[in-house]
């Protein structure tokens, strides 16, 4: 019975890490841009709960997502000149991005902790047997699941969906067919911001301080997911940072409770291993070629 | 849509960086009208039709479409013109299915009516791409997928349709599917630009067909003068080129190859 | 070139701002260091602070006295604990356990490219943190180690910036460099004249590390203490973005990058404090260097993307294009 407890704690993780991991794939696959800033976009927005804390959530949820999305529409007109620049650069382009929205949050609200709060009925638990679920977990899974599925409808049922897929197997050719690259750039930015959104919201009740390092952790872990899993294509990037978010969650409660400062150590050794055996990504096919 | 479909190339100059690529080149291309551009590898022949696509910017001279010039036009912009490009290698799409190949095609029309009807006319020339529409693309014979690369091209419903080297590493039989395909389209009043290494066969299907070298145009041939084409290749390029298949090989290899690599 | 520097800084300069700079020195041989791998294989590396962080706590454990030791970190080995050593002692302690350090993960890592390269340096650094910072046999677990001594001067920074490029500079025009550079060039192309490619690029990693380690031990002589928070994050995303912004692909665009934005950073985190230049005096708002730098760099990208250096490198008669090597 506990092994089902951690395993359903896992899978709720493992939808959040997802649902980020899925916002870096999707910028990566339009403009082969690996935008480390993209942790920023549920900081700005956590500082966003903070600064509107007793507000009505159907004002919040709506602001915060306007000023996710609005600032992923930014960020995305700050790297639109470098789309043919060395990968390299374009990396650390991002990080100067994220440096600069970290050094400002520092600025503003300081290196301290702020507390936000939303949906703060989420954090109850329920039992059955002897399990103890809480309903964010529940809730996590319901919304990562709707969120994936309805992504996967978008680009596979859509024009413009058809066209970001696309753009993201030959940005070139597409555009020789017509498609406005920069619209279908732009959408992908957008649909991030989104789900940043999602995953910011269902981050709240297990995370709930806002510091101006919050959303570069979760950034990291989910770009590591995603290069595990296979940065190419979109459902392996996906998976990866669910896997990410699983194995976080699964190898917190296995190890004793003495070792678990340790669970970096543990995480991190997995993540070379997996790379060592599988230099593609963990579920791409064998014939993928890495680009950078 | 203002002024006749009329494709002019003005003393169009390119440059990768400070390497000179095409020095001068101006070439009319009047509607209906069928241009061939024949010359060896490295001629700057898919140079040529990426400046008018707006693939690569040009330093001097200019492009103009239906009298307006495409300086400053992205690719999508001109093809939204009605300008559609087969590219070399084919490049289809080869994660995406047939269908969705297609689809592809469409977003350069101007408004949706007539698709059906144009999606019949292609479905007539390459039946093959009818048939085999909900496979992923990738997964067609060569021949097949430049026939998908051509209707791609014409589901555009283009004014002027450009490309690049359609015969490069088909059996023979596939280059007769493609010729009379183009034979076809021809006489439904679209100008037709083709590159190709081939000479013979294209001077005696263009209307006028221009030799390319070294990024200059060495002569002007109307398609009487096919038979002359070996004796013409042997002048401008020298002896070697005569017989320039076997040399070509190596490199068709290697662009199957990279095209193949190319990240879906 | 560098003394003549050093000379115009203490110009134009008060004396305090001046002790500020030796960190610059010191920044900037961390980047030449990354530089050594990375920029002469072309396979990105997010792991070298970890050679600089085994090498800074090393020097850091070994120059504080047993005693001291004992009654801080008593969870310590006991040959860490008891034992002592001189300045120079700890400085060649630090880079020969960065090199082997070096040695290990780059037989493991070196034949991975691209991203799953950079993500795989980067899990090293993430477990050397986490063991440094967790494993008190051989840390001093979350807190500093405090009361190293402060023997890195300017003059001291300075030499240790000048032995990292001189090293860097023979080993670029070695034999083994330019083998590492050739398999940069057409990785295929390399291999088809018999060049080793794991080899070159493990030789490269090794040395590099060794410099690390080193640079780590001058950091943290330099700093007084040190914790793995300081060896971290921050410091490889700076100095990565330093290489790239002076340019990845030759050892003159990392010394330029790491000089011009390392002096920079000082510049500005001095300037919150208030600071004189040309004998003005002028105060920036507090923790706005950050947010300047950061769009210092951006702007710097943008407008340059292949770097300061734009492939241009060192020479004996000036400055030379990258190819002329
Ligand atoms: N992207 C490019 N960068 C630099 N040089 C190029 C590029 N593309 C083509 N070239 C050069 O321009 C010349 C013309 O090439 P291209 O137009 O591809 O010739 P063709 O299609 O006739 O074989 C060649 O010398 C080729 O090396
Ligand atoms: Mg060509």
């Amino acid at each position: 019975m506990r092994y089902v407890q951690y395993f359903i704690d896992a899978v709720a993780l493992g939808s959040l890490y997802s649902l980020v991991a899925l916002g870096i794939g999707l910028i990566f696959g339009v403009m082969r841009l690996i935008n480390l800033a993209q942790g920023e976009l549920l900081m700005v927005g956590g500082y966003t709960l903070f600064a509107t804390n007793g507000w009505s959530v159907f004002v919040r949820v709506p602001l915060v997502l306007l000023v996710i999305v609005g600032l992923a529409l930014l960020m995305e007109r700050a790297f639109r000149r470098l789309r043919s620049a060395a990968p390299a650069t374009m990396l650390v382009m991002t990080f100067a991005v994220s440096f600069l929205l970290r050094s400002i949050a520092q600025k503003r609200w300081s290196a301290q902790g702020k507390s936000m709060n939303i949906f703060s009925g989420l954090s109850h638990a329920f039992t059955v047997g002897q399990l103890r679920i809480r309903y964010v977990t529940l809730v996590s899974i319901a919304v990562g699941g709707v969120l994936l599925l309805g992504v996967n409808l978008f680009l596979n049922r859509t024009d413009i969906g058809l066209q970001m897929r696309a753009v993201a197997s030959d940005r070139r050719i597409a555009q020789a067919l017509g498609v406005r690259t920069n619209r279908v750039v732009v959408t992908a930015f957008a649909l991030s911001g989104v789900l940043a959104t999602a995953a910011l919201l269902l981050f709240v009740p297990q995370r709930p301080t806002v510091t101006p390092d919050f959303g570069l952790q979760i950034a990291i872990v989910a770009l590591i997911g995603v290069v595990v899993g296979g940065m190419d294509r979109l459902a392996p990037a996906t998976f990866g940072g669910f896997s990410i978010g699983f194995a976080n969650s699964m190898v917190f409660s296995l190890l004793p409770t003495g070792q678990r400062v340790f669970l970096d150590s543990v995480l991190y050794g997995l993540v070379i291993i997996v790379l060592l055996l599988r230099p593609q990504g963990l579920f791409q096919r064998e014939r993928q070629t890495t680009r950078v | 849509m203002t002024g006749p479909a009329r494709l002019e190339l003005d003393g169009l100059h390119v440059r990768y960086g400070s390497v000179p690529a095409l020095h001068g080149i101006s070439i009319g291309v009047s509607g209906g009208e069928v241009v061939g551009i024949v010359g060896p590898n490295g001629a700057g022949k898919t140079t040529l039709l990426s400046a008018i696509m707006g693939m690569v910017s040009w330093s001097g001279g200019d492009i103009r479409f239906r009298g307006r010039s495409l300086t400053r036009c992205t690719p999508d912009q001109v093809a939204r013109q009605g300008i559609a490009l087969v590219p070399e290698g084919r490049q289809i799409f080869g994660d995406l299915t047939v269908d969705e190949n297609l689809r592809l095609g469409m977003v350069a029309r101007r408004g949706r009516d007539g698709v059906h009807a144009d999606l019949e006319v292609v479905f007539g020339l390459f039946p093959i791409v009818h048939e085999y529409r909900h496979r992923t693309a990738g997964l067609l014979s060569g021949g097949q997928q430049q026939q998908l690369a051509i209707a791609r091209a014409l589901i555009a419903s283009p004014d002027v349709l450009l490309l690049d080297e359609p015969s490069l590493g088909l059996a023979p039989a596939m280059i007769d599917i493609v010729f009379a395909s183009l034979d076809v389209i021809r006489h439904s009043g679209r100008s037709i630009v083709i590159v190709e290494q081939r000479a013979q066969r294209t001077i005696a299907f263009a209307d006028r067909t221009f030799v390319l070298a070294g990024g200059r145009i060495r002569a002007e041939l109307g398609s009487t003068d096919a038979g002359h084409a070996d004796l013409l290749r042997t002048s401008y390029f020298g002896p070697e080129a005569a017989a320039p298949e076997p040399v070509r090989r190596g490199v068709e290899a290697r662009r199957a190859k990279r095209n193949h690599q190319t990240p879906a | 070139m560098l003394v003549l520097l050093a000379g115009g800084l203490s110009t134009v300069f008060s004396q305090s701002v001046q002790l500020k700079f030796h960190n610059a020195f010191v920044i900037t041989a961390m980047v030449v260091c990354v530089y050594v791998s990375s920029g002469n294989s072309g396979v990105i590396s997010f792991g070298h602070v970890s050679f600089v962080a085994i090498g800074a706590f090393a020097a850091g454990l070994f120059s504080m006295k047993a005693q001291q030791k004992g009654a801080v970190f008593n969870d310590l080995f006991p040959f860490i604990k008891d034992n002592h050593l001189g300045n120079l002692a700890t400085l060649i302690l630090a880079a020969a356990l960065g090199g082997l350090y070096a040695l290990v993960v780059g037989i493991a890592l070196v034949r991975l490219n691209g991203l799953s390269a950079g993500i795989a340096t980067f899990a090293v650094l993430g477990i050397t943190r986490n063991v440094l910072r967790n494993w008190t046999k051989v840390g001093p677990g979350a807190k500093s180690i405090p009361g190293v001594e402060e023997t890195t001067g300017l003059t001291q920074a300075l030499m240790a910036l000048i032995l990292c490029i001189v090293v860097a500079y023979i080993y670029q025009r070695s034999a083994a460099g330019r083998r590492l550079r050739a398999t940069r060039e057409d990785a295929i192309a390399a291999q088809g004249v018999g060049i080793r490619i794991y080899r070159e690029r493990l030789i490269a990693f090794t040395l590099s590390g060794a410099m690390a380690g080193f640079v780590g031990a001058v950091y943290v002589h330099f700093l007084g203490s040190v914790s793995t928070d300081q060896v971290y994050l921050d410091l490889t995303f700076l100095v990565l973005a330093m290489l790239v912004v002076g340019g990845v692909d030759s050892l003159w665009g990392a010394t330029l990058g790491g000089l011009s934005i390392s002096f920079i950073n000082t510049l500005l985190s001095e300037g919150e404090k208030g600071l004189s230049l040309f004998r003005q005096k002028f105060t920036l708002p507090t923790s706005s260097s950050g947010i300047i730098l950061a769009a210092l760099m951006a702007i710097v990208l943008l407008t340059r993307p292949k770097g300061l250096a734009n492939g241009r490198e060192f020479g004996l008669r000036g400055f030379r294009r990258r190819d002329s090597i």
